[in-house]
């Protein structure tokens, strides 16, 4: 029986030892190079880390040695935690100060290094032995943390969502069952370290003895690049966040791509609008079609479809049916159980899934990581994710409405918008401030006040110090006051209403 | 069904258009849909830094393109060399509208 996530890469490394197992825009390793390349990592980092349940970030780009480093982690026993490492300084330290005791992995021009210090983790230098990774990994059990995430937070400070071994298990075996993934299969990653759709591309690729492709980053901005890779490359599956299908089909670049070998499409991460769906469909009329559905706190997907016929007639596109393993609840606003949910309804997550919470932080675990309310017999724990849904009379199919408070998906990425307020309310001079998301034009748009009422100079710059950069508002309004409801709260409709269009 | 989306094309052929029409109207367009006060933006600056920072941005300029001057963007097109600069795009279009 597997109990850890790293016995998938235990098993392939020897069955597809010389196959090419991870493509990055400098090479590739093969599954037995991964795996010497990490044993290699492990034996530095074993010296350096000691205790239980010790989180290691990786900070690295997207790369091969990202790869290595999160192999390398899991040998040793430990968590890891991918950073973005385009994340401003004041940010990350919020992050490390979160984890609590950590070691970093990172690199230099001279190569990989643990804590500042210059490690050999190439495939020939020596390498952590056998019986110490057995050791090692007897010591820890299924539902032991395996990665944690971090996301953003209304407070501004992100929260670091764990994971078990036990979900990420349970989660590809479903994946790789649904979706016949093979030995054959060429994936092709979008998704940074960072975000959870990784997961997927990874863990199958260690399951079954894929060949990944980390597609550079780059590419996704100048989107004939990245078709030319799927093209060049033969990749056979993807799953990208829907805004790049978006911008593929506002081009209608499928027009001079034939792309025969890409069989499965997956997406996630944000609503895919039904004409996109619609165009993907016309255009590559052999591919499976899925939508995927899910927070990172109930590792990657807890809602999947396989599109079939319905597609022509669908006026909105559904999230599905619940993954195996997995039950979705309709929670009102008093907290009651509302069978098939509606407008109003939360969509609640229970199943193999669930997250071990947010790490360090009880107090915002216990607000989202609740009792099911639909009885009180046994502990049974659902994850509140804030969105609002409600399964159809008409196809069974669950549908998702909208969100409960200020969070908003923008080309992907998860964002409270309050997040982005205590980053703007930080700037010298501003002593208030609203965000809002143009979710026509796709733009986020801060409005502020300022003491003097002076316009701020070159904010974009300056909150560049602070967020990340899919975080940075397109959009700064200098007004005379932010609107308030009667009882005090920022009046967010109609702070759009009032300066949105013609602001 | 009317999924694949109608590109909208103008017909300039009428009134030829010189370098500087087309850098002034590629800079207005810039000013108005990826506005940054407090930066400077000169026909030789680098769009990829703080403009062109995302594919939709990529994606609205070409839409621009097409619809302001009527030119015909292909793949090949879309690509780094080209949206590197306002002077670098009024190549691309002046190009494509005098070959």
């Amino acid at each position: 029986m597997q109990r850890l996530a790293i016995e998938y890469l235990i098993h392939t490394k020897d069955r597809f030892s010389d196959k090419a197992a991870i493509v990055d825009a400098d090479g590739h390793v093969t599954f037995a190079e991964l795996w010497r390349r990490a044993l290699s990592l492990a034996h530095h980092l074993g010296r350096a880390v000691d205790g239980r349940d010790v989180p290691i970030v990786i900070d690295l780009p997207k790369c091969v040695d990202a790869v290595v480093a999160l192999v390398a982690v899991q040998l040793i026993g430990q968590i890891y935690v991918p950073f973005d490492p385009a994340t401003p300084a004041a940010r990350r330290r919020r992050m490390l100060d979160t984890l609590g005791e950590h070691h970093i992995i990172g690199r230099d021009e001279s190569g990989l290094h643990v804590d500042g210090h210059s490690v050999d983790a190439t495939a020939t230098g020596d390498g952590m032995a056998e019986e110490r990774v057995r050791a090692a990994l007897n010591a820890r059990n299924s539902i032991d943390p395996l990665y944690i995430i971090f996301t953003s937070g209304t407070t501004g400070t992100p929260k670091g969502v764990t994971i078990s071994n036990a979900s990420v298990i349970d989660y590809i075996d479903w994946a790789a069952t649904t979706y016949r993934v093979s030995e054959t299969e060429v994936i092709g990653n979008q998704a940074p370290l960072f975000f959870d759709n990784s997961v997927l591309d990874l863990y199958l690729t260690f399951a079954k003895g894929c060949t990944l492709h980390l597609i550079p980053p780059e590419r996704f901005l100048f989107l004939p690049e990245m078709l030319d890779y799927l093209e060049e490359e033969r990749v056979s599956l993807i799953f990208f966040v829907p805004s790049v299908f978006a911008n593929i089909a506002s081009l209608d670049l499928l027009a001079e791509y034939a792309l025969p070998d890409l069989r499965k499409i997956l997406f996630a991460g944000e609503p895919m609008p039904v004409n996109t769906l619609k165009y993907l469909r016309q255009r590559l009329p052999h591919a499976l079609l899925s939508n995927l559905y899910g927070p990172t706190e109930i590792t990657v997907d807890a809602i999947y479809w396989i599109f079939g016929e319905e597609i022509d007639s669908l006026r909105a596109v559904p999230l599905g049916v619940p993954c195996a393993n997995t039950r979705i609840i309709f929670v009102d606003e008093r907290g009651e159980p509302v069978p098939d949910g509606g407008a109003h309804a939360e969509i609640c997550v229970a199943g193999a899934g669930v997250a071990l919470g947010y790490w360090n932080d009880p107090q915002r675990t216990t607000e989202v990581f609740i009792q099911n309310p639909e009885h009180r017999r046994y502990h049974d724990i659902v994850y509140k994710t804030g969105d609002l849904g409600y399964r159809s009379a008409d196809d069974g199919l669950i549908y998702m409405t909208g969100r409960k408070d200020n969070q908003i998906k923008h080309m992907g990425y998860r964002i409270e918008l309050e997040d982005i307020e205590h980053a703007l309310e930080s700037l010298h001079g501003v002593t208030q401030s609203a965000v809002h998301y143009d979710t026509e034009h796709k733009e986020l748009i801060a409005f502020y006040c300022s003491t003097n009422g002076a316009e701020l100079s070159d904010p974009r710059r300056r909150l560049a110090e602070q967020l990340p950069p899919y975080m940075l508002p397109r959009r700064f309004h200098l007004l005379p006051a932010i609107p308030t409801t009667p009882n005090g709260k920022i009046d967010r409709r109609r702070i759009w209403q009032d300066y949105g269009g013609g602001a | 069904m009317v999924a694949v989306p109608e590109r909208r094309r103008v017909n300039h052929e009428a009134t030829p258009m010189n370098r500087a029409t087309i850098s002034a109207q590629l800079e207005d367009f810039f000013r108005r849909e990826f506005p940054n006060p407090g930066v400077e933006l000169t026909a030789s600056t680098d769009l990829l830094q703080n403009w062109l920072v995302d594919s939709l941005g990529i994606v609205n300029t070409t839409l621009f393109l097409e619809s302001r001057f009527g030119v015909d963007v292909t793949r090949a097109d879309i690509r780094a060399e080209n949206f590197q600069s306002i002077d670098r795009l009024t190549d691309f279009v002046a190009g494509k509208l005098d070959p």
